[in-house]
């Protein structure tokens, strides 16, 4: 309305008052005004995204998180296919939110190089915090922490990941054997020769 | 390490020289009171008494010197092949030093000698020991690192992981790299018992350090002698002959005893991570001797017993039947619901009043009409709430069931009782020395139809009810059973009472030699979380005492010296940790 008097005295820090003049209480030429404004933006390029989330064709419609953006977990395979995890639970001792569950067994006879895995492999995303404990503990470095953006679902039940969807998850981002937190240009598993060179 | 291995010599850093040793800044030794010996360490002085230690170590460690050990153990004797226990001793008279022998002769190019406290007897004349000046910590750390450079540092995977004192020494001790270059020796893991067997130990040989704790305890304790040590150098391991199996009921310890991963129990395997534990000291429940234990329990489970030192009860063990013996707390045939009129309810509160009721009109009838029998698996204080019910119900009719005993088995060092009741001298102390013999006439009086209602208290995980007992029970009019499994007794009630494991209730149990020894609860009650002692005394107010009140165990065995001449002035807090033995 009026245009703020500097007010030099701190304890009255009220604004003067005013009676509107007769068209100022009309209202009508303000509202048009701030019309203009809304129609000026109609034609005009938009500031938002049209965000699905799942396409990455058009860069203007996906957010690309800086790296070293915590984003939901992944579980990495090893060179046999098999999960990497040694069933050790370093990453729920760690876990501050106590949202991993994990249940260990002796693994199949065929896994000749290991003798744990984990039968049962659970991490509640909705009580995680997203804090990467869990990728700093784990001694193996089977599980990670992807750059995924989109968090959202729409029941709770689909929060709940287990082993199966983890490690899904690790494929679908071409993430399963390298460790996205060393990548040099940001690009997830976008260079063979950084992921022997980090562990 | 690795003969044929002709890696190219690395020059050999010397090792450090250690600085001069300092004089320890004391005067002569003061005297001791007559009897005892003045053991001076890191600069203090002590008075002990030089015949109640077989060794330094043990000295050291009731005064509270943490000296780090693995093959000492307080159960076994002295081996002393580890090392790790090293102090230093001076000279009484000089303050010097011992130094080794000097065989080449050369005037002070020796080094102090190190004394292995683990092995070392005490010298009544007086000792100067030093437990943690430059040399003996770095001569722990060259001990570990002799220990790690064949270790396959697998803690990750390791169930030993987090109560491994091979860990423990290694954080205080360790070196965070490895100065070893050659590959490690490597030991195939390898199964001690029959394969076939449910239960049975597994070695896993590349983790052990030889601290030969396994071997001494079959040799000592338990007397079977199974377990050696085959091959020499590094290539040596913990073997079993050929065609022979670990098998014994005192297998269990040795995987509690050794210090690290390296023996395991095939039936835990994988199943717990030691620091998710909550560590409650209580009694084994499975035998009349009430070892001491430890109760493992991971959130509302309990996951592993263990033996707890007692050296008037099990000295630091426990046999294999009691170790496994508590599945059936977290089974699936437990009694969870009350069952009243036919029909399952959760409402605790109104089956023991109608129970009370119920018993309560029967005995207004007849007060003889009304019997109860128990168990001597119940605590002191449950026994005594069942004994104030039937004073108020006016019955004498009281009988107790029992486990039925089996042989003692002896050991060297350790003996199995026969008799498979935890609480039985507690039953005689409340009922008197006839009650078990008074079951045949309850059952008897049953059959003659005499008796009408009979409430039956067994929280017995393994009992199986004589034939007879189940033909008279068909002829009651009304029958209580409270209990913790479904069985053929929870089958015949008419009013069916979840009872408590011994994981789910605090309490007194007195052993076979008189001992009153405390049972603490670890895990909430299952059954409407109500405690076999609660519910007795619900029932006990549903058959309308007047004073009956909701009280805890702990309050029930205070009032019980008042009854019983022999717990007066007892509490469960006097009891303490070890128990006490009672009318002494
Ligand atoms: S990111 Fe943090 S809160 Fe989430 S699972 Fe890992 S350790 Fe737990
Ligand atoms: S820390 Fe790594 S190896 Fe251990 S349980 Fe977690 S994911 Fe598996
Ligand atoms: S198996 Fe364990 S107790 Fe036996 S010698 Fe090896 S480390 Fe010691
Ligand atoms: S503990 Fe003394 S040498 Fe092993």
């Amino acid at each position: 309305m009026t245009a703020q008097t500097p007010n030099p005295t701190p304890q009255s820090p009220r604004k003067e008052q005013r009676t509107l003049t007769w068209a100022e209480r009309l209202y009508l030429p303000e509202v048009l005004r701030g019309l203009r404004n809304t129609w000026r933006h109609l034609f005009r390029k938009p500031f938002t995204i049209d965000y699905d989330g799942t396409e990455r064709a058009s860069p203007l419609k996906y957010h690309t998180p800086r790296p070293g953006y915590r984003g939901e977990h992944y579980l990495k395979k090893d060179e046999d296919g098999h999960v990497k995890c040694v069933a050790c639970f370093m990453c729920a001792a760690a876990c501050p939110a106590e949202c991993i569950h994990i249940e260990a067994a002796p693994t199949p006879p065929d896994w000749k190089d290991r003798e744990r895995y984990p039968v049962r492999f659970e991490i509640d995303l909705l009580r995680c915090i997203y804090c990467g404990y869990c990728e700093e503990a784990c001694p193996v470095d089977a599980i990670a922490l992807s750059p995924t953006y989109n968090l959202c679902s729409v029941t709770r039940e689909e929060k709940i990941y287990n082993c199966e969807k983890l490690l899904a998850d690790g494929e679908r981002y071409g993430l399963s054997l390298s460790t996205h937190r060393y990548r040099p240009d940001g690009v997830p598993g976008a260079t063979p020769a950084a992921q022997g060179s980090a562990h | 390490m690795s003969t044929e291995t002709p890696s190219a010599p690395a020059p050999a850093a010397p090792p450090a020289p250690l600085g001069p040793l300092p004089k320890p800044p004391l005067g002569p030794l003061p005297k001791p009171p007559p009897g005892l010996m003045t053991l001076r360490v890191n600069g203090k002085d002590h008075f002990i008494d030089p015949r109640k230690y077989r060794t330094l170590i043990e000295a050291l460690h009731e005064l509270g010197y943490p000296i780090p050990h693995f093959c000492y153990h307080p159960g076994l004797e002295p081996d002393g092949n580890c090392r790790m226990c090293c102090v230093n001793q001076r000279d009484v008279k000089t303050g010097q030093p011992l130094m080794t022998l000097n065989l080449a002769n050369q005037p002070f190019t020796s080094y102090p000698k190190p004394v292995i406290s683990c092995r070392e007897p005490l010298d009544p004349r007086g000792m100067v020991i030093e437990t943690e000046t430059p040399e003996v910590i770095k001569g722990r750390q060259w001990v570990m690192e002799f220990f790690l450079i064949n270790h396959p540092l697998d803690c990750p995977v390791c169930d030993k992981a987090g109560e491994c004192a091979l860990q423990d020494y290694s954080f205080l001790h360790g070196n965070a790299d490895s100065r070893f270059q050659e590959t490690k020796v490597e030991k195939a893991p390898k199964e001690l018992s029959a394969p076939e067997q449910d239960y049975g130990i597994k070695l896993w040989t590349d983790r052990c350090i030889l601290c030969s704790r396994c071997v001494r305890f079959l040799t000592e304790v338990s007397g079977t002698s199974e377990l050696y040590i085959v091959k020499r150098g590094d290539r040596s391991e913990i073997d079993i002959a050929p065609g022979h199996w670990l098998n014994n009921p005192l297998m269990g310890n040795v995987v509690d005893i050794c210090p690290v991963g390296a023996l395991l129990d095939r039936r835990l395997i994988f199943t717990y991570r030691a620091w998710y534990f909550r560590i409650t000291r209580s009694v084994c429940p499975a035998c009349a001797r009430g070892c001491n234990i430890i109760v493992d329990a991971d959130k509302q489970c309990v996951r592993r017993l263990r033996p707890r030192e007692n050296r008037d009860v099990n000295l630091w063990w426990m046999c294999d039947y009691g170790r496994h013996d508590f599945h059936y707390v977290n089974a699936k045939e437990r009694v969870l619901l009350c069952r009243v009129d036919g029909a399952a309810t959760t409402d605790i509160q109104g089956a023991t009043r109608q129970v009370g009721a119920r018993l309560k009109e029967f005995a207004q009838a007849d007060p003889q009409s009304v019997a109860g029998l128990v168990s001597a698996w119940l605590t002191l204080e449950e026994l005594h709430t069942f004994r104030q019910l039937f004073e108020t119900l006016g019955s004498r009719q009281i009988g107790a069931l029992a486990q039925p005993s089996t042989k003692d088995e002896v050991f060297p060092k350790f003996r199995i009782e026969a008799d498979k009741n935890p609480n039985r001298a507690g039953l005689q102390l409340i009922f008197g020395a006839d009650v078990e013999k008074n079951t045949a006439a309850l059952i008897e009086g049953i059959q003659a139809g005499r008796i009408k209602a009979l409430y039956l208290v067994s929280s017995m995980p393994h009992y199986t009810p004589p034939p007879e007992l189940l033909e008279a029970l068909k002829k009651l009019q009304y029958l209580v059973v409270q209990d913790i499994l479904s069985g053929p007794l929870a089958d015949a009630a008419h009013a069916l009472l979840p009872g408590a494991a011994f994981a789910e209730k605090d309490g007194v149990f007195v052993n076979s030699r008189n001992r009153a020894q405390l049972l603490r609860r670890v895990i909430d009650p299952l059954g409407q979380g109500h405690d076999d002692l609660a519910v007795l005394q619900r029932v006990l107010q549903g058959a309308g005492a007047p004073d009956a009140k909701l009280l805890s165990a702990r309050e029930v065995f205070r009032r019980m010296g008042a009854t019983y001449p022999v717990l007066a002035g007892l509490t469960h807090r006097e009891l303490g940790h070890k128990g006490l033995v009672l009318g002494k």
